[in-house]
């Protein structure tokens, strides 16, 4: 046997070395097709002489530095935010019976693609807007909208607003599984029993543990914020965009030698996250002594207090009204007329919600098509992975590795490189480039998913199993596989939705060719059809809605006859 | 790999199980990577893939029964501006008939903007793709079809080859074969015809202003209720051409050639002028501006504005029809003059689908498809064809639409405005972009 082992070396962990080579081969390829333009090398462009050109036609073009201050400011302030209210809405509800809803709610906000989060938000705020048509004329005495600049205003309020609303519940889920294994009800008591005020206890107590849990995902939120580009297409500014919107008006622009400044634009938008991430480091060291002066100081009660129930019922508010837009804007796709300053539609007409969806039926199913794919594909592969790679200490760290630089790397700057080597082969605008882009995504979060609960999985079990007689593949498939199945089901349901919210790698790896709901709805948030938007709006929210809550019911229905593992009591 | 029963292997045991199906996962894996790529192998790399050395639309004599019989199969990427629902729904409807009828796939590449398909069409002609190009069909006009045709880049001519042309307005209709001053020749076929109009409420405004010095009264009267789609969208590119036109009179000659810069700063510096002293009044002051026409439409649908603009006399008539718009919406061109054009549907010379392309246009060039094309209810886009050449059938369809006040009207109701050379609209782009763009 050990004999076997060893000459089988690193063969019996093909699978691991499969993706291991998959996906750094794809990061490699990522990373040559944007370091050799944005040093000048591009021979199909006529860049035959390496320097750095790009990086002066990139820095002195108009308004460069402002687009750089403003993606760093929207994402610092909209994790911040996000961040603060995570921790403000635990601390002033965890032990409240208001928590159950509240925890609910933000799952539907979390199972919204960033694109239908961002129209809600643009249909709430606009002059013409939902909240608007309520004000007026009954409060604002207002018969034609006002003329405000919000959202699309230059200084990307309007985007931080809906970068936050889509990362608040996504930490506040992740934060609550955390809290399961805090367990924070004792320490809460004991902080209660000193005298402490409830809020005061959870931020001096429980926060700084359930931060330090929280760390990687804040920053994958971190990296996503400074670097996203289908909310800023919406929400932003159109004169005055961030880096990452300038970055794709110049893959869009006829005249080809924009691509040597793109391409180093896209390598200081990687920069320019690794100074948002250090900055982050820095706030965080900040806030941190702040917590500990406030321990030492030994107050029961404070100021803190205040600012913590503001924030919570800040986020509480967030939440609400977008799912108030998202219906609203949903609404429009049934409505025969509803213009300003009208509370509702004043008609419904069933022919306009069949024309709307007809229209909308062919990319619906390509995005179910490639969440299904995506999510089995990943999932699959993983499980494939993990578990020939468990016995490969070098392996399995080298796959950890790896996972992280898809979640951390703006994704433009991979794309971009990615998108001069599909090209170069004529894979562009084919279902299975589209399928390999998502899978970048989508096989990252999935092991995210499961590499914890595999790591930790008894396999004591199989031993057991194989003990009582069970053959190989009986004890696989009967006992190793029903433990893990709700991580590998919440793995595929988070894989699907990951996979229907992907607008640019989409756009890059399908060249334009193969329509999503998510590039529909950008391509047509521009032209603003409403009636359109809102079936759009909806068929985005159902996807996502049942591959998540059908990951979440189904091992309940699946492991029905298995006690210990169906959550009923053994 | 053999099975131990003894106790002190289980563990190891445990471990092979657990890589034996780690392996079955692979295959199961590797099997569904095999048919997918056999699948899209099969799309890239089959018999009927790219347009070969005897390929039906390479050779001028061969006739269109050929033409349809190669057509079968293929795949048209259409790349088309999918601003606007209506327009799209009619792409749709297109390509459910054209694979009834003929056999073709028709895929909607939808653009924001045709440039997007121009900058595809020559990133592939400068990595040395000459054939199996992305784009096999482009709905195009202008500064694009300029590029195109400048560079080689287009099939043709083809136009004479279509058995539909012969029903084609050339005699009646000069932009047909001059589209904007750069002549035709066959490579692009005139699909629609259009000019330049201002969309408004009857109810709201009674008297909206018919020449550029009431619109400027009008807008400093009314802070706020008037914009126009960012140029280089091409309603807003228009609405600039169109201010030139009439702010800068008499320089038809000018216009007509291509543009040199010193001229260009004299020329335009009354432009820029009147748009310094408009802009403060504008919609959210003229610090931001509609992407497109069909969104300033929407901007007016949700009373932000009180007039919108578009490159199609039927545009009221038609977005009241769907709802969008109340009855009393109603469309008008300027006294003082309108830009008027037609739009075309071009082939890039390195596209894979030539034969189906061919037949796709002559089915858009149809009595049928271009009857439903010029019905408001359903797009509203005047048609190209000699109502009286048509057979009495087809003809039919025309009278049967304008009896009932559905068919898009071609008749402009004022002077027109002729398109100035491309590289015009080009340099306004960029100096707009410069002096209002994104800072």
């Amino acid at each position: 046997m050990a004999q076997n082992s060893r000459s089988g070396s690193l063969a019996g962990a093909w699978p691991g070395l499969a993706l291991a080579i998959g996906l750094g081969g794809t990061l490699l390829v990522a990373t040559a097709g944007v370091l050799a333009p944005a040093f000048g090398w591009l021979p199909a462009l006529g860049g035959t002489r390496p320097g750095l050109e790009p990086f002066v036609l990139f820095f002195s073009s108009p308004g460069i530095f402002r687009a750089m201050g403003l993606s760093l400011f929207v994402g610092l302030s909209a994790t911040t935010l996000a961040v603060l209210c995570t921790h403000a809405t635990l601390a002033a509800c965890y032990t409240s019976r208001w928590f159950a809803p509240l925890a609910w709610q933000s799952r539907l906000v979390l199972v919204a693609p960033h694109v239908a989060i961002a129209l809600s938000i643009a249909f709430l705020f606009t002059p013409s807007g939902l909240i608007m048509r309520w004000l007026s004329p009954g409060i604002t005495g207002w018969t034609s909208p006002p003329d405000y600049l919000f959202p699309q205003d230059p200084f990307g309020l309007a985007l931080i607003l809906g970068l936050a609303v889509k990362e608040f519940p996504f930490l506040l889920g992740l934060a609550i599984a955390q809290l399961g294994q805090i367990q924070p009800r004792p320490a809460l008591h004991a902080a209660a029993s000193m005298g402490y005020g409830p809020l005061r206890a959870f931020i001096l107590v429980i926060s700084p543990r359930l931060a330090t849990r929280l760390r990687f995902p804040v920053y994958v939120a971190l990296a996503y914020a400074i670097s996203s580009v289908d909310q800023a297409l919406v929400l932003g500014s159109a004169s005055a965009p961030v880096l990452s919107v300038r970055l794709l008006q110049w893959f869009n622009d006829p005249d080809l030698d924009a691509r040597f400044p793109l391409a180093a634009g896209a390598v200081v938008l990687v920069g320019l996250t690794g100074i948002g991430f250090g900055l982050w480091w820095l706030g965080e060291r900040v806030l941190a002594g702040f917590v500990r002066y406030g321990a030492a100081s030994g107050r029961r009660m404070g100021p803190v207090d205040a600012l913590m129930r503001a924030g919570a019922g800040l986020g509480i508010l967030a939440l609400v009204l977008t799912t108030i837009g998202l219906f609203g804007l949903g609404l429009n796709a049934f409505a025969a007329h509803w213009r300003f300053p009208d509370d509702w539609p004043a008609g419904f007409s069933p022919m306009i919600f069949a024309d709307a969806m007809k229209s909308v039926a062919p990319a619906a199913g390509a995005s179910a098509a490639f969440a299904l794919a995506a999510a089995v594909f990943s999932v699959l592969w993983v499980l494939a992975a993990l578990e020939a790679s468990q016995f490969y200490p070098r392996l399995a760290t080298t796959l950890h590795v790896l996972m992280f630089v898809p979640l951390v790397v703006p994704d433009i700057s991979l794309l971009f490189g990615l998108s001069g080597f599909w090209s170069a082969l004529r894979l562009d605008g084919q279902w299975m480039t589209v399928l390999w882009a998502h899978l970048l995504f989508t096989i990252p979060y999935s092991w995210l998913i499961l590499a914890g609960p595999f790591r930790n999985f008894d396999e004591g079990m199989v031993v057991s199993a194989r003990l009582l007689g069970a053959g190989r593949w009986g004890a696989f498939w009967r006992v190793k596989i029903p433990a893990l199945a709700a991580p590998i089901l919440a793995a595929f349901g988070i894989a699907a939705l990951v996979s229907a919210s992907l607008y640019l790698p989409t756009l890059f790896a399908g060249g334009g060719r193969i329509t999503t709901l998510a590039t529909e709805s950008i391509a047509l948030a521009q032209s603003g059809d409403r009636r359109l938007l809102g079936a759009l709006a909806l068929a985005m929210m159902v996807l996502p809605l049942i591959a998540v809550e059908g990951s979440a019911l189904a091992p309940k229905w699946l492991l029905r006859n298995r006690a210990g593992l169906n959550g009923a009591p053994a | 790999m053999g099975v131990t029963g003894t106790g002190r292997d289980v563990g190891a045991a445990g471990r092979h199980a657990g890589m034996a199906a780690g392996r079955v996962i692979f295959a199961i894996l590797a099997a569904i990577g095999l048919i997918a790529l056999a699948g899209c192998g099969r799309d890239t790399l089959g018999p009927r893939g790219g347009a070969s050395h005897g390929s039906p639309a390479s050779r001028p004599d061969a006739d269109w029964v050929e033409i349809e019989h190669a057509a079968r199969g293929q795949k048209v990427y259409f790349n088309a501006w999918a601003g606007d629902s209506r327009v799209n729904a009619f792409i749709a409807w297109s390509t459910i008939e054209l694979r009834k009828r003929y056999g073709i796939n028709l895929v909607h590449v939808k653009t924001q903007d045709t440039a997007e398909a121009v900058t595809r069409i020559i990133a592939e002609k400068s990595a040395g793709r000459d054939r199996d190009g992305s784009v096999d069909l482009v709905w195009i006009n202008g500064e694009n079809f300029a590029a195109l045709k400048a560079r080689d880049l287009l099939f043709g001519p083809f136009v004479p080859r279509l058995p539909a042309a012969k029903f084609i307005d050339f005699a009646g209709q000069p932009v047909f074969s001059s589209d904007f001053t750069i002549p035709v020749n066959g490579f692009e076929a005139p699909w629609g015809l259009s000019f330049f109009v201002f969309t408004y409420d009857s109810a709201a405004i009674p008297t909206p202003p018919r020449n550029f010095a009431e619109l400027t009264r009008w807008v400093k009267a009314h802070p706020g209720r008037f914009t126009y789609p960012a140029p280089p969208d091409f309603i807003g590119s228009t609405f600039l051409k169109q201010a030139l036109l009439s702010l800068s009179p008499g320089n038809e000659k000018l216009f007509a050639a291509p543009v040199s810069p010193a001229q260009f700063d004299e020329v335009t510096a009354p432009l820029w002028a009147w748009l310094d002293a408009l802009h403060p009044y504008l919609w959210r002051k003229g610090l931001t501006f509609p992407p497109n026409g069909p969104a300033q439409r929407q901007l007016l649908a949700d009373g932000e504005v009180d007039l919108s603009m578009a490159f199609n006399p039927s545009d009221a008539r038609a977005a009241a029809a769907s709802g969008q718009l109340p009855e009393t919406a109603r469309s008008y061109g300027f006294s003082s003059g309108s830009v008027a054009n037609a739009h075309f549907l071009a082939i890039p010379a390195n596209a894979k689908a030539k034969e189906a392309a061919l037949v796709t246009i002559n089915f858009l060039l149809s009595a049928e498809a271009q009857a439903r094309k010029s019905d408001v209810r359903l797009w509203g886009d005047a048609g190209v064809l000699v109502l009286d050449r048509l057979p009495e059938p087809d003809k039919a369809r025309f009278t049967a639409l304008a009896e009932a006040g559905h068919l898009a009207s071609a008749d402009i109701p004022g002077p027109v405005l002729a398109e100035p050379h491309p590289s015009w609209m080009e340099a306004l782009e960029k100096a707009w972009l410069t002096r209002y763009g994104a800072k």
